[in-house]
């Protein structure tokens, strides 16, 4: 479970997050959504433990992203909005990397490597260096590397972002398996499309601030629109700025 | 607090991934390879520059005027050649370095002691023609002496008499000084292995880890930043160290081939001297390996990080060449990394006496110093600026 508490972050003169409270239930996707600039690429990295939170509160189990910091790191799967690998290391040893320094012993890292190479159908790109990957490719090694300890909370930055159709179904039925494995599962993204037939929950920011927040059923009421994607336009326009 | 097994997961990965960087992996081998070719040239340059001057070979026009000057200098070891023709041609035809002219009344005025002019021709722009001008030039001289002694003797005056002042040259330059200079390179060639070997590696696992944005993912795993740092330093530490050893075994089996006697070099390259000299190298790559760390963690990218190694390897130059003006000296120039090392191996190739805490001071200098550099890039990663850059 992830909560967020009046989380506030600026960088000198810029206030990138006024005020975000939210919580993420294990079993239900919950989306983040805003247009770009609204502060939620902030939000998850003060949740990864990489930025620190002016004020506020971040949660993951109910620990202190700011107090245990290493206790929290253990406890997530992160998909970063840069897929950065290393392109001289094949697809396993990437995985292999990030599961012993998540603590995994030997037998565990080979049994979840051979799992999530099933699942994300990666057999044959395993053993191959990541140099000159298509974006579809890099971002199977990258979910991989993200879900190898078996996480409880997955924290996704729009992963569905310049991918073809393919990968990005992909990546939709692998947020589907995981909520079914009763995780908790937040991710951003701009595209409401997306966000409408994948989450539970949606929570709406614009301008560092939550504006709306709910099950999309909820949304389209309070926003008194039929379409979901009017719905967000209003409510991101009629945030202040 | 660190913990081992994270920074032990680190060092291996950042190794593997360094050995099969082939750009860090060429200029890593670049001077292991090359500096002991160039020990190799310098010496046998050096040895033929020596020969040179044993065996002086002297063209002579006129040799048979003054039978008794050319047996003179026959007995001091050299070869008298006949020279025919023009010997200022021949000069400027660069033929002979140095021509030397016994004129044809030599026998008429020496014989009612009146001085005769002896015409040496060279070309003084020619660095090897100054030496065998001056081994000339100095047995005419002296041979001029002795007869003018025995002319003043033959007239009742004592020679001494001329000899107001006389200098002495005292050579205190020991065998073992003068093979100390000749050796020189060796620890030098080591010591920039030290700085070179693991740059690549680096700049790569640091600068290059956030030009490709994988810092973030690896740095939202539960790990320590300081074992991050340490792993990271000690693999290029490992190619640091590797690659001043192997510098150091090719350099003493280049060594072994060149005839050292004949240079009057009473060093001999064995085992255990290189042992003693690897233990004195390790402290520093250590800490060159800190520097580089934390200088490329500092650079904003890749490219800033490249440009601030030319400067890091010129750091521990900076001593050598205020030692050419002034000599720096005293017991705390043991503290100077780069600098106690270059000291430390030429005594040791040159078998003066070294002491203990000599080697202590060297290396305990160089690990305080790695320490502080470690601390500063710990302190460098921790920030959230070196994952976003804001």
């Amino acid at each position: 479970m992830i909560e967020v508490n009046g989380l506030k972050k600026s960088f000198g003169e810029v206030s990138a997050v006024r005020d975000v409270s939210f919580t993420a239930r294990d079993g239900e996707v919950t989306g983040l959504l805003g247009p770009n600039g609204a502060g939620k690429s902030t939000t998850l990295r003060v949740l990864y433990g990489l930025m620190q939170a002016d004020a506020g509160t971040a949660l993951i189990d109910g620990f202190s992203v700011e107090k245990n910091r290493l206790e929290t790191q253990s406890r997530i799967g992160v998909l970063p909005d840069t897929l950065g690998l290393y392109p001289r290391l094949t697809a396993v040893e990437h995985i292999h990397y990030f599961g012993r320094l998540q603590g995994l012993g030997e037998d565990q890292l080979e049994r979840n490597t051979a799992g999530l190479i099933d699942t994300l159908d990666m057999q044959g790109i395993a053993h191959r260096r990541t140099e000159g990957f298509s974006q579809g490719e890099r971002m199977k090694v990258c979910l991989a590397r993200a879900l190898v300890h078996d996480p409880g909370n997955i924290l996704l930055d729009e992963p569905t972002n310049g991918l073809d159709v393919m990968t990005t179904r992909s990546v939709r039925e692998m947020i589907m398996r995981l909520k079914s494995e009763r995780k908790a599962v937040l991710f951003s993204s701009h595209q409401m499309h997306e966000v409408s037939s994948l989450c539970d929950q949606i929570v709406i920011v614009a301008a560092g601030c939550v504006v709306a927040h709910g099950s999309p059923d909820a949304i389209r009421d309070k926003s008194g629109c039929q379409n979901l994607e009017d719905a967000f336009v209003k409510l991101a326009e009629g945030s202040p700025r | 607090m660190i913990s081992i097994r994270q920074m032990n997961i680190v060092y291996r990965k950042e190794l593997l991934d360094g050995i099969r960087d082939k750009r860090a992996i060429f200029t890593a081998i670049v001077i292991p390879l090359f500096s002991p070719l160039m020990i190799y040239f310098l010496f046998n340059a050096m040895i033929d520059l020596r020969e040179d001057l044993k065996e002086t070979e002297l063209m002579i026009a006129g040799a048979s005027n003054a039978p008794d000057l050319v047996e003179y200098m026959r007995q001091r070891n050299v070869k008298i050649v006949e020279f025919e023709g023009d010997a200022e041609q021949a000069i400027r035809d660069k033929t002979y370095n140095l021509v030397m002219l016994i004129p044809e009344n030599y026998a008429s005025r020496f014989s009612r002691s009146k001085p005769v002019s002896i015409k040496l021709f060279s070309d003084s722009s020619r660095q090897t023609a100054r030496a065998e001008y001056r081994r000339a030039e100095r047995m005419i001289e002296a041979y001029a002496r002795t007869i003018g002694a025995m002319r003043l003797m033959a007239r009742g005056v004592a020679p001494g008499i001329l000899d107001a002042l006389e200098v002495r040259e005292m050579d205190m330059a020991s065998k073992e000084d003068r093979s100390a200079s000749a050796l020189k390179f060796i620890p030098l060639f080591v010591i920039l292995s030290a700085f070179v070997c693991g740059m690549g590696l680096a700049i790569d696992s640091t600068a290059g880890e956030r030009e490709r944005f994988s810092i973030e993912a690896l740095l939202v795993n539960p790990v320590k930043r300081s074992s991050v740092v340490l792993g990271k330093w000690l693999s290029a530490s490992t190619l640091a160290a590797v690659g001043s050893i192997v510098t150091l075994m090719f350099s003493f089996y280049v060594m072994s081939l060149v005839p050292l006697e004949e240079m009057g070099i009473t060093f001999k390259p064995e085992l255990s001297v290189m042992v003693s000299l690897s233990l004195v190298m390790l402290p520093l790559a250590l800490f060159a390996s800190s520097l580089l760390i934390t200088m490329a963690t500092f650079a904003k990218s890749f490219k800033d990080a490249q440009s601030y190694m030319g400067f890091a390897i010129l750091l521990p130059m900076v001593p050598f060449m205020i030692n050419q003006f002034s000599p720096i000296e005293g017991s705390w120039t043991y503290l100077i990394p780069g600098f106690s090392q270059q000291t430390l191996m030429e005594n040791v190739m040159s078998s003066k006496s070294t002491e203990v805490w000599q080697y202590a001071a060297s290396a305990l200098s160089a690990l305080v110093l790695s320490g502080v550099m470690l601390f500063a890039s710990t302190k460098l990663f921790s920030g959230e600026k070196i994952i976003y850059n804001k």
